[in-house]
């Protein structure tokens, strides 16, 4: 749907603009990218509002995209799926991080997402997907740098939160963090193949087949 | 004046779109789970 949106507005703008079709493919994905990302947010943050975890969403959500942003990661394969399981993890994750967790734990919890995550940087980062690859080593290695500076701020951030008590805020971020890093690993990767055939199987009938029974 | 001001816009507009699509191609990853085809033009 987003994509069809994208395309008639495209074309009504390269109409108005005398554009050729190269320019209005790029207009199309440009209005994909904001009409997309756009919408999502403002569900999740809706739901999250309607659930009253609207910070702790937030938060999870803040940290999962500057990971996400600078370390890759796997994606589905149509918008549709990433909008369901974007909005069911992250209103789970909000949700359970508004619960009350003992700061040694919190601690404990830092250290070892930090470590997995200096793993993963080493490892995999930058995780590309079939449509977008990093292959470049100069660029990997850029990517892997940034990501190296992100965690450094978000423990520093932890520690922060965890040191003077900010409970909640501490847990949704080590949460959103370790849902960008889950999805980088190769683990996250077949969890992901899994739900998009999934998915895939729901929308060929598998919902009506439930519902007969 | 109506028209150049539409006109101003939507070129402002397509700034935009032209500006968001780049930063789509650049090496990080802007999405949340999904991420649409990239033209063939931006891949050049």
């Amino acid at each position: 749907m987003i994509r069809t949106i994208s395309r008639n507005m495209a074309e009504k703008l390269g109409k108005q603009l005398r554009c050729d079709q190269e320019r209005v493919e790029v207009f199309a994905y440009g209005l994909q990218i904001i009409l997309g990302t756009g919408l999502k947010l403002v569900l999740m943050l809706l739901i999250a509002l309607i659930l009253d975890t609207f910070h702790t969403t937030l938060i999870c959500l803040i940290t999962y995209i500057a990971f996400r942003n600078f370390g890759g990661g796997v994606h589905l394969s149509t918008y549709s799926k990433c909008l369901v399981t974007g909005l069911a993890v992250f209103t789970v994750l909000g949700k359970l991080a508004a619960h009350d967790i003992e700061t040694g734990t919190l601690s404990l919890l830092l250290i070892v997402t930090s470590l997995l995550w200096i793993y993963a940087i080493i490892k995999w980062v930058p995780a590309g997907t079939e449509k977008k690859q990093v292959k470049d080593r100069h660029v990997r290695q850029k990517q892997k740098l940034k990501t190296g500076w992100v965690l450094m701020f978000w423990a520093l951030d932890c520690m922060v939160l965890i040191r003077y008590r900010f409970i909640y805020h501490a847990f949704a971020s080590q949460l959103g963090s370790l849902a960008a890093l889950l999805l980088i690993t190769p683990w996250g990767y077949r969890v992901a193949n899994a739900l998009d055939n999934k998915l895939d199987n729901l929308g060929k009938g598998g919902v009506r087949e439930c519902i007969k029974r | 004046m109506y028209k150049k001001i539409v006109k101003m816009l939507l070129s402002g507009a397509a700034s935009l779109l032209v500006f968001v699509a780049s930063i789509g191609v650049s090496p990080n990853s802007m999405w949340i789970l999904y991420e649409p085809d990239v033209p063939k033009s931006l891949k050049k």
